[in-house]
């Protein structure tokens, strides 16, 4: 199980460096923004869903953090 | 864009909230805070999450990625003011991907969603005839371009207003507890997204907030024209307000009804376009 969690944490942190990347690289005219567009719309979601699956409880763990009202 | 992207997602769902507190309130309920629908999105990503046995594993992941993918290349094509096919049919997409939602988790619940996405087709055609009409003045498929006519012409709402009720007929179809939300009523749970719980159901979130976003986004955008993020952001809420009072003083409709309504709106919007066609 953690094994799968760091997995997943990896994951979460590759695809985000890569979206920082590719900022970088949009913001320095070294590629276009089509380019980054095509790289965000690629890596947002695997970002969005291996963040919540790193973050998400594990079984046996409380998991009702929010609430609301 | 990345913050663009952030930020489309959370205005989205605070819209939602919005949508969802007036709402409460026409109904004399106290409704839940408009941030609601954030806290929602945090709150099922942290949930314990598995994929059900019955499901398939591939497509009830994949579909996740996918309805995020979508929406955010919808959002990049409206804001850099590209094409509107290309929203079309990524509307169309969603379809799809609804339909992929309910069958890949194994639940009839799902699959009743799924089948109830595909037999409310009716309600995207409005939207092609809206965008038929739009072009029929524009001469232009562009939002860039449909922008830039406004500018010189005035809004199109008040040049075609039928062809934004149109469209705005089919925003309406997509807001929940609306009277064509037959996808994600009660009586199958919640349609669709029924299996889909915890991480996936936060990724749903994204995709909601996104989808949100990106339809308001377009209705300003052909009917209006340019507005400042400011206005734009005024004028979204206006607008998820008198969504909300259509949402909240009509019931749902049936399966059925919902189609037949559609159809024959649909049918008055094609009689409207080809008189407007044989006009100009």
């Amino acid at each position: 199980m953690k094994s799968r969690k760091s997995f997943y944490g990896r994951l979460a942190l590759v695809s985000g460096l890569l979206v920082a990347t590719g900022l970088l690289l949009n913001l320095r005219d070294i590629i276009s923004l089509v380019v980054y567009e095509i790289l965000l719309v690629l890596l947002f979601p695997v970002f969005v869903l291996s963040l919540g699956l790193w973050w998400m409880a594990r079984e046996h763990e409380a998991d009702i953090p929010f609430l609301g009202y | 864009m990345i913050g663009y992207l952030l930020f489309a997602v959370f205005f989205g769902l605070l819209l939602l909230g919005i949508h969802r507190k007036v709402i409460a309130r026409i109904q004399r309920r106290p409704g839940p805070p408009v941030w609601q629908e954030i806290l929602h999105m945090f709150k099922f990503s942290f949930k314990s999450t598995w994929v059900p046995v019955t499901a398939s594993q591939s497509l009830f992941i994949g579909i996740v990625l996918i309805a995020i993918g979508i929406w955010s290349a919808a959002l990049f094509v409206v804001v850099t003011g590209g094409s509107i096919l290309v929203i079309f049919g990524i509307y169309l997409l969603h379809k799809i991907v609804e339909h992929g939602f309910g069958l890949s988790s194994g639940s009839p619940y799902g699959k009743f969603g799924g089948v109830r996405s595909v037999i409310s087709a009716a309600s995207e055609i409005p939207l092609f005839v809206s965008v038929a009409v739009i072009a029929l003045y524009t001469q232009s498929f562009e939002v860039s371009e449909i922008v830039r006519y406004q500018e010189v012409h005035g809004p199109l709402l008040f040049i075609v207003p039928l062809a934004a009720v149109a469209m705005y007929l089919v925003v309406l179809s997509k807001m929940p507890s609306g009277p064509f939300s037959i996808v994600e009523s009660k009586e199958i749970v919640s349609g669709y997204k029924t299996e889909h719980f915890g991480v996936w159901r936060a990724g749903l979130e994204v995709t909601n907030g996104l989808k949100t976003y990106v339809l308001l986004f377009t209705f300003l955008a052909l009917f209006i024209g340019s507005l400042s993020i400011g206005w734009v952001v005024v004028a979204m809420i206006l607008l998820v307000v008198s969504l909300a009072f259509a949402c909240a003083l009509c019931p749902m409709l049936s399966p059925f009804d919902s189609v037949t309504v559609q159809t024959l709106f649909t049918l008055l919007m094609v009689g409207y376009a080809a008189v407007l066609w044989v006009v100009a």
